[in-house]
């Protein structure tokens, strides 16, 4: 994220007015490990810095590691909750978070996190995670049934349009929920939420896509044949990478194989980890799987009176 | 937006300038002798300035005339000479604007728009319009809403609704969240009928009619029903304001009525609107999607298995969606 001169000076202001300098210091270090101010500021150890060059050091530090946005996460929960035995009361964090927001980034309060403002951008990274970083995500995965056959029985411009449709119904399911593509592949889609709420998302969004394919086919089967998905829902760690081909994760490769080997056409199977996490009303539209091999598995399957 | 003017002044042509810049706006230029030809080149929707000025009394006249007897484009009059005596009467007889001797500075978009705003229809389609075209008994109101007008009859699908947990909720919630609650459903409803252009006509305490224009081919309010019943469980799941499966009573039928704007249907008496509010209120149970035969006849091909005999009211054949489990 840029950080303008504005959003800095108040930055500034917010931590000289709000603390001491060993409180900086301290809060400097929470974010950058072994972070020494009379190092980086150049003043001998016994003259004390004053709080205002203290806080100009320290933010351009911050900014300099792009660590901008962790900063003022810090600061919100010193004012929202504790550090170091109190709260603290810090000025300009209104004009601060407007700032942010005017650039394109709203704060979820739930996860404590940024994230990009979904009406301006939406990329790979909601803006705000880094490339080669470890962090805890909901996959859902979908797959098209006998998509060789769709094929070889419609004509390309047939089977180019069905394709069309389906991203359509799936960008519009997972955006909605602020779930980021972060692959196509010939028939099939890679799709990750990592926000607050993201196991419900991810499995409300897949429940969406079942009803709005089985109204696309109600509409759609007289011009050709029925459009069936698989879809699984997992959630564990991954080292977020722009470049999809160079991610390697276990949750991947295991989100693949519940897809594949465990899930029937036009349901959707939810592993026991994001299972756990989800609201009374969505679990209670899943089954558990009457799988010996897979009981930790669950299954959301559209059915009719 | 299309801006056309006739004129044969290089000096009223500079004051039009700013038009010229605006991405919105597309200006041309014609000489005053074209006027009748490049009227009926231009684009219905276009705006039309003409520039009496230079020009003799009986021709100025002559445009006058013509121009309130010309029903196809909006218009506005260019007069530096102040030559119209009654500028009142020029706009009774359809003019959208007036530029006269006072006007010292230059042409602003927002004087086109305000002036296009003053007749937001052409005086062909006002006469056009009084009545939607009939076909076989309904009086159709097209496929949009651009022609329907207010104190006309018309033929729409007519959308009752209801969240039948309301009791529920009255119990549990306090006034002020009530509130917020009716509002959050009915922003709702209006986002998901919007898609199909469905518009929220009568509303109170959760429940409400939805009109859907009706051009006599095809009828989408049957998916919109059916799409909010398969969603219901998801709706109660991302509203904040349950904590519980919601249901919603629908019913749909085909039928006229008079259309007013949205509060003014105080008076409107129409059989069909009490039709759809009697079979969502009384007929069968509650928590179901009914709709009578005469619509599915108009519903997208597809969805005739989708919903199952319910028996008869006020001698029409009602029709209940199976529901998902």
């Amino acid at each position: 994220m840029l950080v303008s001169s504005r959003l800095a000076s108040l930055t500034i202001r917010a931590l000289a007015e709000s603390m001491e300098v060993h409180t900086m210091t301290h809060l400097a270090r929470s974010l950058i490990h072994n972070y020494d101010l009379f190092e980086r500021i150049g003043f001998p150890r016994n003259i004390s810095i004053p709080n205002k060059d203290a806080a100009r050091q320290i933010v351009s530090d911050i900014k300099s590691r792009e660590l901008f946005l962790d900063l003022i996460i810090q600061l919100i929960r010193m004012r929202d909750n504790y550090f170091r035995g109190r709260k603290y009361r810090i000025p300009y964090l209104r004009e601060i978070l407007t700032e942010i927001n005017n650039a394109g980034l709203v704060y979820d309060k739930e996860s404590n996190q940024f994230f990009e403002d979904p009406a301006i951008a939406k990329t790979k990274n909601w803006g705000v995670l880094r490339e080669h970083e470890e962090y805890i995500f909901t996959f859902l995965r979908l797959d098209i049934v006998g998509s060789s056959q769709l094929a070889r029985h419609n004509s390309r411009e047939v089977v180019q349009q069905i394709y069309e449709d389906l991203r359509r119904i799936v960008q519009k399911a997972v955006e909605r929920r602020n779930g980021r593509i972060w692959n196509w592949e010939g028939d099939g889609v890679l799709v990750a939420f990592y926000f607050s709420g993201r196991n419900n998302n991810a499995v409300l969004s897949a429940m969406d896509i079942i009803h709005e394919l089985y109204i696309y086919n109600l509409l759609q089967r007289k011009l050709h044949d029925l459009l069936s998905v698989r879809i699984a829902v997992d959630s564990g760690h991954c080292t977020f990478r722009h470049n999809f081909e160079e991610i390697e994760s276990d949750t991947l490769k295991e989100l693949a194989n519940i897809e594949s080997h465990s899930t029937k056409p036009n349901c959707v199977t939810v592993s026991s980890n994001v299972y756990m996490y989800l609201d009374h009303i969505t679990a209670r539209q899943l089954e558990q799987v009457k799988d010996a091999a897979h009981p930790q598995y669950y299954c959301y399957e559209l059915k009719w009176e | 937006m299309e801006v056309i003017l006739f004129t044969d002044s290089e000096e009223i042509k500079v004051r039009f300038r700013p038009l010229e810049q605006s991405r919105t706006v597309t200006i041309t230029y014609h000489p005053c002798a074209l006027l009748k030809a490049g009227l009926k080149a231009a684009h219905r929707d276009a705006f039309v300035y003409v520039d009496i000025s230079g020009q003799g009394s009986e021709d100025k006249k002559r445009v006058v005339q013509y121009l309130k007897r010309y029903d196809k484009h909006r218009y506005g009059i260019i007069d530096p000479e102040g030559w119209v005596e009654d500028v009142g009467m020029l706009f009774h007889d359809g003019a959208s604007d007036y530029i006269g001797t006072s006007l010292g500075g230059q042409i602003t978009i927002s004087r086109v728009r305000k002036a296009l705003a003053l007749h937001p229809y052409t005086l062909e389609d006002a006469g056009r319009q009084k009545r939607g075209a009939v076909r076989g008994g309904y009086i159709l109101s097209g496929s949009d809403w651009r022609q329907i007008r207010s104190e006309q009859e018309y033929t729409f699908s007519l959308m009752y609704i209801e969240l039948e947990n309301k009791e529920l909720l009255k119990r549990n919630l306090s006034d002020d969240l009530i509130g917020e609650a009716d509002n959050s459903f009915r922003s709702y409803i209006e986002q998901v009928v919007s898609e199909h252009r469905g518009k929220v006509w009568i509303w109170n305490d959760f429940e409400g009619i939805v009109l859907f224009p009706f051009d006599g081919t095809r009828c989408n309010a049957v998916l919109v029903g059916f799409g909010l019943m398969l969603s219901r469980k998801i709706y109660s799941v991302e509203n904040p304001f349950y904590n519980a499966v919601l249901s919603f009573s629908i019913a749909l039928h085909l039928g006229n009525t008079v259309y007013r704007r949205f509060g003014d249907t105080g008076t409107i008496v129409s059989d069909s609107v009490n039709t759809v509010f009697n079979i969502g209120r009384k007929f069968g149970e509650r928590g179901n999607f009914y709709l009578t035969r005469q619509i599915m006849e108009y519903a997208p091909s597809g969805m005739e298995d989708c919903f199952l005999p319910a028996g008869h009211f006020e001698g029409l054949d009602v029709l209940r969606m199976r529901l998902p489990l």
